[in-house]
């Protein structure tokens, strides 16, 4: 179990109550509760916002200014070092991935005015200006965003057909829908019924789909809005990355 | 961690995209139905409460305790089962499924064709559908276009119009021979085969004899399957109009406009009887036709309408001649 975990068992209701009590223990700088609050922040962005803040720097012409790694990375490691910045967050009334495209973007601006001073790069911050409106890169973010959120939801539901004993229906669905075998030879191979592949392959799309709605409302999304938040993910995952 | 591929995740997510459309609840759902549902939930909360003891007291548990997740998972599980179980047979066990027949009234912008959702209690084959339907004048409903498909799926909202996550059949099949497995597949009205609403995947050929069409997962996307009884139900669909007035004639029939006296979904006026002068139908002209004829003599027929040998409205003189012509054997 990772410090991440940890602290979303303490603070299970909501991402966005798990995000303020590990943003408000960094701020309190309280010695060792500070130290792991921040460790499970800082892996918890880096594991669900790092790529598709990747992906937006890569379709954006911020890419300019950097490798979007690098770029990524200064912003997360400046936005760690003072908190000031993620207190503001809760009061903004903003989803936090929309926030955090934000926060890249002003981080952006504030490498382009220091670069404009040397008068070596004096029309960049024109260009983090313009960043963002960016469509193909905001959909590239999107794309990116909801990948990751898919794949937390497989993962999870894919844990949780693991605790009850029933990896072989996970594995029928995972051949079946994700690599297009049919249900005949694994009938065969695994010594059930073709009703009792079907069975599976429901059985575990309602673990995903459960696991998603959890996710979803995790992220701050209302309850009577996940439906549509997932459809939105759904299609976004489907249209695939811009080109 | 097992990371979803480019084409894996794409796949997952038209899986779950299409399985999240909004299933809209029928206002037509039969009390029987629903009266069925309450009495098998309440046998399975009752089956549940003895389950969850059960398994309490298996793992040694106290009652008093908080069950384990493994245990939650399986009572669950379990319960889930049984409630699957006891509904769906108590919606066996009713003696009168089905909605009635509906029209999609070009007024509302559909075709004017007449549909009806039926169950079969024991399980129906598509072959065996095909020719229900064709004995009651109609055939398996063909739904080619998106409006057309959503006004049939919305019939089949019933519970019970499914068997597990099988729904009804609908019209159509797969040549044999044909390519597998999208090859050949066509519409027992041999109208074209443009539109299609597959589920992902689909059609598959999963089992390898799979060539009959239907509906599956609770959502309007299709499935082929097998032609084996294992489907509750079917859609039968009516658009015939042998008379030429532009109204399909079942509704005619259903309104008392047409007569269709043998209720094969054939108006009268439109068969060829082979046997007119057989009042009765005993297959057999004889002094009981000739009886019947003068009992309602100048009236439209009553209680016989076949007396009304030529449909004028009136049992008269030529009808009494109709009986004498045909006099002896039916043919």
């Amino acid at each position: 179990m990772t410090a991440a975990d940890t602290q979303i068992e303490d603070f299970p209701s909501t991402h966005r109550t798990w995000l303020v009590t590990q943003i408000e223990s960094v701020a309190a700088d309280t010695g060792i509760r500070s130290q792991e609050a921040l460790a499970a922040l800082r892996e918890h962005l880096f594991q669900r916002y790092a790529e598709p803040l990747y992906a937006y720097v890569r379709h954006s012409s911020i890419r300019r200014l950097g490798e979007p790694e690098d770029l990524v990375h200064g912003y997360f490691v400046r936005m760690l070092a003072d908190c000031s910045s993620l207190r503001r967050w809760p009061q903004s009334g903003r989803h936090f991935r929309k926030w955090l495209l934000s926060g890249l973007l002003f981080h952006v601006r504030g490498i382009t005015r220091d670069l404009g001073r040397s008068r070596e790069f004096s029309s960049l911050e024109s260009i983090a200006l313009h960043a963002a409106a960016e469509p193909t890169a905001e959909q590239a973010y999107e794309h990116a965003w909801s990948r990751q959120i898919l794949q937390t939801a497989y993962a999870t539901a894919a844990g949780e057909m693991e605790r009850a004993g029933r990896n072989q229906q996970w594995m029928i669905f995972r051949r079946h829908v994700l690599d297009g075998e049919p249900y005949a030879p694994l009938a065969k191979e695994y010594s059930v019924s073709l009703q009792h592949c079907a069975d599976a392959t429901r059985d575990a799309v309602q673990q995903v789909r459960h696991a998603l709605r959890i996710v979803l409302i995790e992220e701050g999304v209302a309850e009577r809005d996940a439906a549509t938040e997932a459809d939105e993910i759904f299609r976004s995952v489907i249209g695939g990355p811009p080109r | 961690m097992d990371r979803l591929a480019d084409a894996q995740a794409h796949r997952l997510a038209s899986l779950l995209l299409t399985k999240t459309q909004p299933r809209r609840r029928s206002r037509r759902l039969g009390w029987i139905v629903g009266a069925s549902a309450v009495v098998g939930l309440l046998a399975a909360i009752a089956i549940y409460s003895e389950v969850s003891l059960h398994v309490s007291m298996a793992s040694g548990s106290s009652s008093a305790g908080r069950p384990n997740n493994q245990e939650k998972d399986m009572r669950d599980f379990e319960f889930k089962q049984l409630l699957s179980a006891v509904v769906l047979s108590g919606a066996v066990t009713a003696t009168a499924m089905g909605e009635p027949p509906v029209e999609w009234k070009v007024s509302d912008g559909g075709n004017g064709h007449w549909y009806k959702w039926v169950k079969q209690l024991s399980g129906i084959s598509w072959s065996s559908a095909r020719s229900l339907c064709e004995a009651q004048g109609g055939y398996l409903a063909t739904p080619t276009s998106l409006a057309e498909n959503e006004f049939v799926f919305n019939l089949t909202l019933p519970t019970s119009a499914w068997a597990n996550y099988l729904g009804p059949w609908l019209g159509g099949f797969q040549a044999p021979n044909s390519i597998e497995p999208n090859g050949g597949w066509q519409w027992v009205t041999g109208e074209p085969w443009s539109w299609t609403n597959w589920d992902e995947l689909q059609p598959d050929n999963g089992s390898g004899l799979e060539g009959s069409l239907h509906y599956i997962h609770f959502f309007q996307r299709w499935n082929d399957w097998q032609n084996v009884p294992q489907n509750w139900s079917l859609i039968i669909e009516w658009s015939a109009d042998c008379n030429n007035d532009n109204i399909v004639d079942y509704g005619q029939i259903l309104s008392g406009q047409l007569l269709d006296t043998n209720t094969n979904g054939i108006p009268d006026i439109c068969e060829v009887d082979p046997c007119p002068g057989d009042i009765i139908q005993t297959n057999t002209v004889d002094g009981v036709d000739l009886a019947v004829i003068l009992s309602v003599w100048g009236t439209s027929g009553s209680e016989y309408p076949r007396a009304d040998t030529n449909h004028d409205g009136i049992v008269s003189g030529p009808d009494l001649a109709v009986v004498l012509g045909a006099w002896g054997p039916c043919p």
